[in-house]
């Protein structure tokens, strides 16, 4: 290796190739890669930690909305490449797989053995397992079946020195040893690269059905939810606005408008709901719903009349200061540029974020993935 | 301990939250691990978060190792004293603070007892879903500890699944209060992180829990055979066929036996071999979907009889047998060494079958008593610890179970910990670079290595000084 070698010739060396991506809209391009095996993806890692560079790491990249704008980065290391199917074993309803297989091909394998995959997740296809756990992300069957770290039986993580490190295991019950994968559960990369999965898998139900009820309005729809006893053990019960059934399950995803996603315990969700929609009609911001009373969860899509970055930033803030005493946390998604200066998408800075910060530090002394995209700054 | 230091405990806590006497302290040398034992310094027992706290903050100063203690019931020696260190008890910390029936949580003294806490709230039609065999004595907080198991854990999940907060004292005696409940944690995961910890990241006070709405209808049954193998073939089947009962139990012969002749006498067959003993919940209709099925497989593989529980107090009956299991096999010797190892579902006949081979090869007495849907093996030792060539068959017995399982992909253990007892096993599981990432999350938590140091993590992979020794 040459010492002028450019960082682009060096990664294509190790990754194969090289393309540009942006991993957020509002940052500049970087070189992306997507290792072919895990192995490359160490060697990778072993590169950064060896420069001391920034590496912000992805599946898809469908959830980078989520996080906020990066600080300095040198490259973007994705696991699309890694989809390996490590074991399969449906007489034990578990299966590990690399980290880069898409949530639709993972799908399609788990359904061979009779099981189904949670989460269930909008556009399977545009997300991979790793981007999933890593995210936190849940899907409509949250309600029956629990975020999707209740499922993760072990990983094996890429960590800053270019070590692989697994945690947990293969079966449906074990404690051995810390859990740190729960620690990367929901991490957004932050700690280190999640490269292998092994997840807990559940009999396909015999029979599924969906109940449609028509609501004059969202007022209306939310109070019937709200009040509906049942609410809460029947799946994916959403009140929605001028929406069709599969937009629902699609959570608005891939549309490019600012979100915001809200998120309490079940009897504070119709009171914060109130608060968010009327400061929306106040404010004249045209604007979608997706609400799952059930699991306490709102999504508003702001569609327009947003304003400047600033006067979203403000709204933001109005909007935590408002749901605060109820312990209701909002977070921004998919913020337009300039609007994360002032504020983190996730909110306010979490309790134990010292903590937080050691741990960073402990495994990732030179913040190798430390681009301070995650909450609070982490 | 320096002069003065126990005057200062005593002021922070009042003189009945200190015990300094030796022969009262003989009561916390041990825990459920009866094999190792270590006389403390000293027993603190606070009242509440602030107490503890202001107890810690001592501890810290002077460098005291602490480890923290529920009740005592662990398995696997977590809360085996450290020669010289405090032993922080949760007895005076029994308070249900909260139950909050809309939104299906309760937040608890870490102290309340596990089945204190289903009594607590089942007026509401909710209860605490993981419920280990010891629930009538061990506490929220050890559970938390360990990750505690349960025969329903098998549908519900173990305890990581049912915690949504918890106060936590940390090593320097500050709080972190993370007891709000949300649907996902604030930043990293520090309560799913702190769950299974042993003691090791601080001590939880206070506990949110998760609560679960009693189901409408409840059925057990009891399927009879006369071949063990044949019992763990009919649970592989069931995980094959997709089947979702809410526990599956296996009980030996051996273990019938000693049930039968204790007080929790359930009404087991003397004749059986085996008994699994099923549960399902839901509705009428899941439940017999689940339970039909369930039978027919326990027939086809030979059981030669299936009975139905026919009241809630014959119900009743067969669980105060298998929970009384363990206390039960008191009659057959003093001394009990309950192992706990995990193999996959897939594998229940081949693995049970190595571990009685391996008993008997070494004339020990083994009685099976199991969570056979989690693949969750309890190969129980009767000993006499006063026979020392009898207590080092048992921990070779011990030590060839635990490598043969991990050789078959399974683990050390599913519901009891590492502790002190499969400490030196974790290289069997783990490679060096996965302990060093535990080490330096640990790191985070505790840099002076003073919380219940010396267990979980082998000696040669954080170069700590050991606590406690294992026994020769």
């Amino acid at each position: 290796m040459s010492a002028l070698d450019t960082l682009g010739q060096r990664l294509e060396r190790l990754a194969g190739e090289v393309e540009l991506a942006r991993p957020r809209f509002d940052v500049e391009p970087l070189p992306l890669v997507a290792p072919p095996t895990v192995e490359a993806a160490v060697e990778l890692v072993k590169l950064a930690a060896a420069d001391k560079l920034r590496v912000i790491p992805l599946g898809l990249g469908s959830k980078l909305g989520w996080c906020g704008t990066p600080g300095h980065a040198d490259f973007v290391l994705s696991t699309r490449r890694l989809e390996r199917v490590v074991s399969h074993v449906p007489d034990d309803g578990t299966i590990t797989v690399e980290a880069g297989l898409s949530m639709a091909r993972l799908a399609a394998k788990c359904r061979s053995g009779g099981h189904f995959l949670t989460p269930d997740v909008p556009a399977p296809a545009r997300r991979t397992i790793g981007g999933v756990v890593a995210a936190g992300e849940s899907g409509l069957d949250r309600l029956r079946y629990g975020p999707v770290r209740h499922h993760v039986l072990g990983t094996r993580t890429l960590l800053a020195d270019g070590s692989l490190a697994r945690s947990g295991g293969q079966l449906v019950k074990n404690v051995t040893g810390f859990d740190l994968h729960r620690l990367y559960c929901g991490s957004h990369g932050t700690l280190g690269v999640i490269v292998e999965v092994s997840l807990r898998l559940h009999p396909e139900p015999e029979r599924e059905a969906w109940l449609t009820v028509e609501a004059s309005s969202l007022a209306d729809a939310l109070q019937l939810t709200c009040a509906w006893p049942g609410a809460r053990t029947i799946d994916g019960l959403a009140a929605r606005e001028e929406a069709e059934r599969a937009s629902v399950r699609q959570r608005f995803d891939g549309s490019p408008h600012p979100k915001l996603h809200v998120a309490c315990l079940p009897s504070k969700l119709e009171n914060a709901a109130k608060i968010v929609l009327e400061a929306l009609a106040n404010a004249r911001i045209e604007h979608g719903v997706a609400l799952q009373p059930g699991i306490a969860e709102m999504l508003v899509e702001l569609r327009s009349n947003v304003g400047d970055a600033q006067a979203l930033s403000r709204l933001a803030g109005v909007l935590r200061n408002a749901l605060a005493r109820d312990n209701v946390s909002l977070a921004m998604r998919d913020a337009p540029r300039g609007a994360l200066v002032e504020l983190d998408p996730f909110g306010a800075p979490p309790a134990g974020l010292e903590l937080m910060r050691t741990i960073q530090r402990n495994l990732d002394p030179d913040g190798v993935f430390s681009t301070g995209r995650f909450a609070g700054g982490l | 301990m320096r002069a003065g230091v126990l005057e200062e405990l005593r002021a922070a806590l009042g003189p009945a939250g200190v015990i300094a006497d030796p022969t009262r302290l003989l009561a916390y040398e041990c825990d459920g691990l009866a094999l190792l034992r270590q006389k403390p310094a000293v027993v603190l027992l606070p009242r509440n978060t602030e107490e503890c706290a202001r107890a810690m903050r001592i501890l810290h100063r002077e460098k005291i190792p602490v480890v923290g203690r529920g009740a005592g019931t662990g398995l696997s020696g977590g809360a085996t004293p450290v020669d010289g260190g405090a032993l922080v008890g949760f007895a005076r910390m029994r308070d249900v603070l909260e139950v909050n029936v809309a939104d299906r949580y309760a937040r608890v003294q870490a102290g309340v007892v596990n089945v204190d806490l289903t009594l607590a709230v089942e007026k509401h039609g909710l209860f605490y879903a993981p419920d280990p065999s010891s629930q009538a004595a061990c506490t929220i907080g050890g559970n938390v500890g360990e990750n505690s198991g349960g025969p329903h854990c098998f549908k519900h999940g173990a305890t990581t699944r049912h915690i949504l907060g918890l106060v936590i004292v940390r090593d320097d005696g500050s709080v972190l209060d993370l007891a709000l409940p949300r649907p996902d944690p604030d930043g990293f995961d520090l309560v799913g992180l702190f769950v299974g910890s042993e003691g090791m990241f601080g001590l939880a006070t206070e506990v949110t829990v998760r609560l679960v709405p009693t189901p409408p209808v409840t059925e057990t049954f009891l399927a009879i055979f006369t071949d063990l193998d044949a019992a763990c073939d009919a649970v592989s089947d069931s995980i094959a066929a997709h089947l979702e009962p809410s526990a599956l139990e296996i009980l030996d012969r051996l273990t019938i036996e000693a049930v039968e002749d204790s007080v929790f006498a359930a009404g087991y067959p003397r004749e059986a071999e085996a008994v699994l003993l099923v549960e399902a919940e839901g509705t009428e209709v899941e439940v017999e979907a689940t339970l039909a099925p369930m039978k027919a497989i326990a027939l086809r593989r030979g059981a030669i009889d299936v009975r139905r529980a026919r009241s809630a107090a014959e119900r009743k009956k067969l669980w105060a047998g298998r929970k009384g299991a363990f206390g039960a096999m008191g009659r057959i010797a003093p001394d009990l060494y309950v192992a706990d190892v995990v193999v996959p579902r897939t594998k229940l006949r081949e693995l049970v079958a190595q571990s009685t081979r391996i008993a008997r090869e070494r004339r020990l007495k083994l009685a099976n008593v199991f969570h056979a849907g989690d693949g969750n093996l309890h190969p129980n030792i009767s000993y006499d610890r006063r026979d020392k060539d009898e207590v080092r068959r048992v921990l070779e017995a011990s030590d060839e179970i635990m490598k043969v399982v991990v050789a078959a992909g399974g683990s050390l253990t599913g519901e009891h910990g590492v502790g002190l007892e499969k400490q030196e096993f974790m290289s069997l599981v783990f490679e060096e670079r996965d302990l060093h990432a535990m080490c330096r999350v640990r790191e985070a938590w505790d840099p002076a290595h003073l919380l219940n140091p010396g267990k979980l993590i082998p000696v040669h992979a954080c170069r700590e000084m050991r606590g406690t020794e294992r026994p020769k």
